[in-house]
């Protein structure tokens, strides 16, 4: 088999958690061939994923090399190798919404600076007081999306605030059509729950 | 194996090149030495594993299928026989059970080469309702090809042959009156021999009123008028000099 330059990695097959779990073992180490591995095998579909995230491949980039920049000095804290994929996608997560905040604050301030309003204009049958509080609705259920468990809120916020299909968050963070559902369910269950206290 | 979905195609995937590129800033902002073993090299031992790992995978589902199946195989059917009240027919009936996890694939009833159609009356419940005495053989084959034989007495057929109820001459034709009180007559079975060993048919037989007549005889006939159960009726029938 020839290896060139120009091959592309795609997750195509079943994953082996243990032997993913042993290259985790290995990168502690001191391998780092083993770490370039665990990269090979997941690279793409983590930056498959910051770009849906994001919608911009330069930024998806970006939270591509802090996500393993932080996985790779973090490594120690995990607790089982085997469970390196999905913590990988817990971070991937984290850092995109950082980065997208970030970059939120950013246009935001850019606005200001341009003397553009700071947020859309409030439709007209809207008062300011009304909007401001829409405004504190929606910041207060996200913050309760993000206390959810992780896989939980990862599933809800790219299901329902990132507008993707079940099929393509399974794809994404390697789970089943079912799992998927079933985080969605629970989530959903748990987050009524704590926004009717 | 996960298949892209068509919704990512606008997003393309990285370039070897920006792999290694943002595994190298990685490795440099972690202080960690960089990899030996070339990037794509270690792309495609992953994909091989991966693959392999899921061949396994298969195998182990396939041989746990085989091992969960082959015991079914060689499961035999376990037939239980009861007799059932007779009908109005006079005639034994049994009822066939048959236990077993697997579907039936054919139950069938003998005595001898007397085979006997066979009724479904219910779930992997049958009747049959032997027309002749002896040992009537069951058998039961299931769709694994499994099978069981059991064998009932059955004695309770009819045994009395047809009797005659009329005889006279009549144009020419000897014309016979029979009846059988229990199985009938099987009178598309009725014939005569005659002593050269030649068969021949009635001229007309009645089921409805047991008539059966036969062209008047030249020479030493045998008449055999048997009834459904396999019981036979035997009349010689010799002609006399002067009548």
């Amino acid at each position: 088999m020839q290896i060139t330059e120009e091959r592309r990695w795609v997750l195509t097959a079943e994953i082996d958690y243990t032997y993913i779990g042993s290259l985790v073992d290995r990168t502690l180490a001191g391998d780092s061939d083993a770490f370039a591995e665990l990269y090979a095998a997941t690279c793409q579909k983590q930056y498959l994923f910051s770009c849906c995230y994001l919608k911009d491949e330069n930024l998806a980039q970006d939270a591509l090399q802090e996500t393993y920049i932080l996985a790779l000095k973090n490594l120690g804290g995990l607790q089982d190798g085997k469970l390196f994929i999905s913590w990988l996608n817990q971070i991937n997560f984290r850092v995109c919404y950082r980065l997208q905040n970030r970059q939120q604050r950013y246009n935001n301030e850019m606005r200001a600076f341009e003397g553009v309003s700071e947020t859309a204009p409030a439709p007209v049958h809207d008062s300011p007081e009304a909007h401001a509080i829409r405004l504190d609705d929606r910041e207060y259920i996200l913050q309760q999306v993000m206390a959810l468990p992780p896989s939980e809120s990862q599933v809800i916020f790219l299901h329902y605030y990132k507008e993707m299909k079940i099929n393509d968050i399974a794809y994404l963070m390697d789970l089943s059509r079912s799992t998927v559902k079933r985080y969605l369910a629970s989530g959903k269950a748990r987050l009524s729950k704590s926004l009717s206290r | 194996m996960a298949k892209r979905p068509a919704s990512f195609n606008k997003y393309p995937e990285l370039s070897a090149d920006a792999t290694q590129k943002m595994l190298d800033n990685v490795f440099d902002a972690a202080r960690v030495k960089r990899n030996t073993t070339p990037l794509p090299k270690l792309a495609l031992y992953s994909e091989y594993r991966r693959e392999r790992f899921g061949t396994q995978r298969r195998l182990t589902f396939a041989l746990l299928i085989v091992f969960l199946i082959l015991p079914l195989c060689f499961f035999a059917p376990k037939i239980t026989v009861e007799q059932m009240p007779q009908g109005n027919d006079r005639l034994p009936k049994y009822r066939i059970s048959v236990e077993s996890l697997l579907p039936v694939h054919r139950v069938a009833a003998s005595v001898g080469d007397t085979g006997f159609p066979v009724y479904e009356s219910g779930t992997k419940t049958y009747v049959v309702q032997p027309t002749r005495n002896g040992d009537l053989d069951i058998e039961v084959m299931l769709l694994n090809r499994q099978w069981d034989i059991v064998t009932v007495p059955v004695a309770g057929v009819d045994a009395e042959p047809p009797h005659i109820l009329e005889d006279y001459f009549k144009g020419g034709q000897l014309i016979l009156v029979v009846a059988d009180d229990n199985s009938g007559v099987d009178f598309s079975a009725i014939h005569t021999k005659d002593a050269a060993g030649n068969t021949a048919l009635p001229l007309t037989t009645d089921p409805a009123s047991g008539e059966v007549r036969f062209p008047f005889p030249e020479e030493t006939i045998t008449i055999f008028i048997p009834d459904n159960a396999g019981n036979t009726l035997q009349l010689v029938l010799k002609p006399v000099e002067g009548e």
